[in-house]
């Protein structure tokens, strides 16, 4: 295949998730901290949380019986038939449309309740026909078994003989509940509540066979927070009242407005009624450093994805049936198997070093113009000797180029170190490492002709996307899509796929943050207000870093100087929302700080917004802003907005091309 | 049913010359009559033509639809008396929850109405550089509620077209794909061509390239082309989708909802209360003030029930 048909099928494979039955089976990669926290095994309430992309459903539907009893999986044994997990995902606009105000409160409940219940029973029906392709003599005694049918007649009030007869009719009783819904008229509707109804059916389903004399049923509810508040307080009635038969979860987006309030006055408690599992930490932990469990983790995906688009991979332990179970996680935390991974997507995605960028940074005429005429200036050097270094050392005259006007720079400084060769325990060692990448970056926001590779690279898109594989996905297909302008060669296997160049990554890498960046405005409730205040900082932060007179040059977060209580709820409520869509990154900041301080808190912009504003995607340095500022950023007409930008301007000196920079912000 | 009877498109001197006596005893108009020039002047020429003018706004919290002093709740829609005599509507400050309860009153009520709407001749927008290029980054509402189903209008979207209004706000269309509900393979776009003015149609474009791309993935018809103030004929394409639905999933359905334009806009409205078994969505945006600038041509149309 061509790379054009590998990116087309990559492109639509980003949505094929919506289309097909819940399975994930051969789609699913175990994560390492699979074992702890399998939810099959765990014995209580479970609420699943996680920001957007970062594969809650996934998680949860590879649980389900949809993928745990696939029809094409030929492992099952008795053992998975422990415990079985039903999946609903509800039609949460259509439930929010439900209200009370239009239908009253008994109405209302009464709609919501028996959609869920008919929803819940095809799915047990669905579960039961799932595990009969592995265990044909359950659902043949369960089809037997007259108490089943009798059973079913008590909830139906209707003569039922077959899983057919009893699809067809929640089929006929669904659309009737929609047709009575908007003409509010609940004397067609079946009255079923789910609790009583699974009461009524788990024991004599879990009678019908040996084999599942034992098992447990849980049901998990997907976007949970995107229904009305009566519908998730109805819900948690069930989750305080689980027991061990039926025990009832949800799953929902991190820091979403959900409601722990029960129909009566019970207040839902972690860990007494149910436990939190935070799915973004468990990948990421944005507090520690770049885990190399993430590296592996999106070099498998990438891996399987390109193996789905239909090419070969001859890592043998890299199958898509493989890679999903939890055996295999001790396999692939073996050092062989980890470096055979990472040679692959190493290959593909080659890291550039910060030297090489520098090597790469003075191929640009411009940039090597600029840069010789000003060694020249400050070191008194030959033509000859400043090619020399040109050529030797690019790391050292891009620093030194960015950094010749701080008070302790020296040009004596820069001969001990080559005379030290290089050594790393030399200070200006630790000036190249802490400038090199900002020189690098202020080179790149200085001409629009200038674009040195500061995205590119395996170890970059891990870091820009933190812990959100769609992120890592989006920025390996822009970056593909720009090398199948140009290569056209056949492709077969993964292990001869080309390598992505530099630049393609970085076009990729922006392409993909801009495409992130316009995507801020569809998040409700705030888009509009998300979208401005990422444009408003991203301006701020590439300012911040544009500057001539800077002994900080990386800034990509932020922190608000003021007591925490000082903060108006206003802001309060955008900073909620920004960080439930991972639009700003949340760590506890530990330096110098006061207690009781906002400055305790920093944000981030989440990198993937970095490469389109041309900024750092590192957490180096912050800005801090007063509260008065930070409102002008969040709400300030643009006038305002204006002036807070000039004064900031004033402060980091920035050349006069840069200031005129974005409008309209 | 209620069905266009007439419908007079005029140069805006043209059609205030007209204005000589009070036509109508009771016109309707939208709750934020200063928010543009078009806005002032139908507040202007309802108070001209009617004896009577109420104000409407519908607020989905308490299903309420409040016209003058007085609340209806949605659910007894069939016992709201609002018409008496000549109906005028305000098409231009009112959005499509007020206009869809007001069709549907009139429907029941057997009430034949005239509905109005005024053009912009611009709508606000500031130069964006994007790239190599120069796009319209157009400010005409802020963020609203998220979208929601309307009473009387709430069907399940599993398996179910729906059609989409497009207009320059590409974000709104964007929220709605946003949610893994609506899937992408199930949207037909109504795309306005020609719109008020030639040109304007490359800003919906490019408003909505990003999501119009991932539909047309899956079907090369899912963008669909009619007038952008024409009422008339986005209906008869979304009587089309619907009838063509039927074939796939044995019953008459679909799920609307509009972005676009105010004639779209209308032609969804009207035709939701004709049909059985349609859905509306609705994301109840804050209108900006100054969203759009100047006078262009006026509509009046004639419905009879």
């Amino acid at each position: 295949m061509n790379l054009n048909d590998i990116t087309s099928h990559l492109s639509t494979a980003r949505t094929e998730y919506q289309s097909n039955t819940p399975s994930v089976y051969g789609s699913f990669v175990a994560p390492f901290f699979l074992p702890q926290h399998n939810l099959l095994n765990i014995a209580h309430s479970v609420s699943l949380e996680g920001g957007r992309g970062c594969g809650k459903t996934m998680y949860v539907r590879y649980f389900s019986h949809w993928t745990q009893f696939d029809p094409n999986r030929n492992d099952v044994s008795k053992e998975n038939l422990s415990t079985i997990i039903l999946y609903w995902k509800p039609d949460t606009a259509y439930c929010r449309g439900m209200s009370k105000s239009w239908l009253s409160e008994k109405n209302a409940n009464q709609f919501f309740l028996t959609l869920m219940s008919l929803e819940l029973l095809k799915e047990f029906t669905s579960s039961i026909s799932n595990i009969g392709y592995h265990f044909e003599k359950i659902i043949k005694n369960i089809e037997e078994s007259e108490q089943f049918w009798s059973a079913i007649k008590d909830i139906t009030q209707t003569d039922i003989h077959s899983f057919v007869e009893l699809n067809n009719w929640i089929t006929t009783n669904l659309f009737i509940v929609q047709s009575s819904i908007n003409s509010n008229d609940i004397s067609r509707v079946v009255n079923i509540d789910p609790k009583a109804m699974f009461a009524m059916l788990v024991p004599i389903v879990k009678s019908c066979s040996e084999l599942i004399s034992q098992t447990k049923i849980k049901i998990f509810v997907d976007e949970f927070e995107n229904l009305a508040d009566y519908q998730q307080q109805l819900i948690n009635n069930y989750r305080k009242h689980s027991d061990s038969n039926l025990i009832w979860n949800v799953a929902h987006k991190s820091l979403a407005n959900i409601s722990t309030q029960t129909s009566g006055d019970e207040q839902l408690q972690d860990p007494d009624d149910y436990r939190a599992i935070r799915l973004d930490k468990l990948y990421f932990d944005v507090n520690k450093s770049m885990s190399e469990e993430y590296e592996l983790l999106s070099s498998e995906i990438l891996i399987l994805s390109l193996q789905r688009a239909g090419l070969e991979c001859n890592v043998k332990l890299l199958s898509p049936v493989i890679i999903g179970e939890e055996k295999s996680i001790g396999m692939r935390q073996e050092t062989q198997y980890k470096n055979e991974i990472f040679e692959i997507t190493k290959k593909i995605l080659p890291n550039p070093s910060e030297k090489e960028l520098a090597r790469i940074a003075l191929e640009d005429t411009s940039a090597l113009k600029v840069i010789k005429n000003r060694f020249k200036e400050i070191s008194g050097y030959s033509q000859k000797d400043i090619n020399n270094l040109v050529e030797q050392n690019p790391e050292i005259i891009v620093t030194a180029w960015a950094v010749y006007n701080q008070k302790n720079f020296s040009i004596a400084d820069i001969e001990s170190y080559i005379d030290a060769s290089l050594k790393s325990k030399h200070p200006f060692y630790d000036k190249i490492h802490t400038y090199l990448y900002a020189s690098l970056l202020k080179l790149n926001s200085r001409s629009v002709n200038t674009n040195i590779p500061v995205y590119a690279g395996f170890n970059r898109f891990c870091t820009i996307s933190k812990g959100n594989i769609r992120h890592f996905m989006e920025l390996c297909y822009h970056s593909l899509v720009q090398k199948a302008y140009e290569y056209k060669d056949d492709i077969s296997s993964v292990n001869e796929f080309p390598e992505i160049d530099y630049v393609c990554m970085q076009r990729g890498a922006i392409s993909a943050s801009e495409h992130a960046v316009k995507e801020i405005p569809t998040f409700n409730p705030y888009g509009m207000k998300l979208s401005s205040i990422v444009k408003r900082l991203g301006d701020l932060f590439s300012l911040a870093q544009a500057g001539e007179n800077q002994s900080e040059p990386e800034k990509n977060h932020f922190y608000i100087d003021a007591h925490y209580g000082a903060i108006t709820d206003e802001i309060d409520e955008i900073i909620q929302a920004a960080k439930s869509w991972k639009v700003f990154i949340e760590y506890h900041g530990t330096k110098d700080k006061k207690p009781n301080s906002s400055a305790l808190t920093e944000y981030q912009l989440n990198p993937i917004y970095a490469p389109k504003y041309g900024i750092t995607y590192r957490k180096k340095r912050r800005l801090v802003f007063t509260i008065k500022e930070f409102n002008t950023i969040c709400f300030g007409e643009a006038i305002e907005y204006q002036q807070l930008r000039d004064k900031i301007v004033s402060t980091y000196d920035v050349e006069e091309e840069q200031k005129q920079g974005r409008l309209n912000i | 049913m209620i069905e266009m009877e007439d419908w007079i498109y005029s140069e805006l001197d043209a059609f205030t010359n007209r204005i000589n006596q009070k036509k109508y005893d009771v016109a309707f108009i939208g709750e934020k009559t200063n928010l543009d020039d078009r806005s002032i002047w139908a507040k202007e020429y309802l108070h001209l033509q009617s004896e009577k003018v109420n104000k409407v706004t519908f607020d989905i919290d308490a299903s309420e639809l409040k016209v003058g002093d007085n609340s209806y709740n949605i659910r007894s829609y069939e016992n709201i008396n609002i018409f008496s005599g000549q109906v005028l509507i305000d098409a231009t400050t009112l959005s499509i929850p007020e206009l869809i309860y007001l069709f549907l009153i009139a429907k029941i009520k057997k009430q034949s109405f005239d509905l109005l709407y005024l053009e912009p001749s611009e709508y606000s927008a500031s130069n964006e550089v994007d790239g190599d290029f120069v796009t319209k980054n157009f400010s005409l509402s802020e963020d609203g509620k998220g979208i929601i189903p309307l009473p009387l209008f709430n069907y399940p979207i599993n398996n179910r077209k729906i059609a989409v209004a497009l207009g320059f706000e590409g974000h709104r269309f964007g929220a709605l794909l946003q949610s893994d509900e609506y899937n992408e393979s199930s949207i037909a776009s109504l795309f306005g061509v020609p719109p008020f003015y030639l040109g304007w149609e490359r800003y919906s474009f490019d408003k909505n390239e990003k999501h119009l791309n991932e539909i047309l993935k899956y079907r090369a018809d899912s963008i669909k082309v009619a007038g952008a103030n024409d009422p008339y004929l986005n209906y008869q394409v979304l009587k089309k989708i619907y009838k063509s639905e039927a074939a796939r999933i044995q019953v008459e359905a679909i799920n609307l909802a509009a972005f676009g334009t105010k004639p779209v806009a209308v032609a969804l409205a009207w035709f939701a209360v004709n049909n059985d078994n349609v859905g509306v969505l609705y994301d109840f945006p804050n209108k900006k003030e100054k969203r759009s600038e100047g006078h262009g041509k006026v509509h009046l149309w004639s419905f009879t029930a």
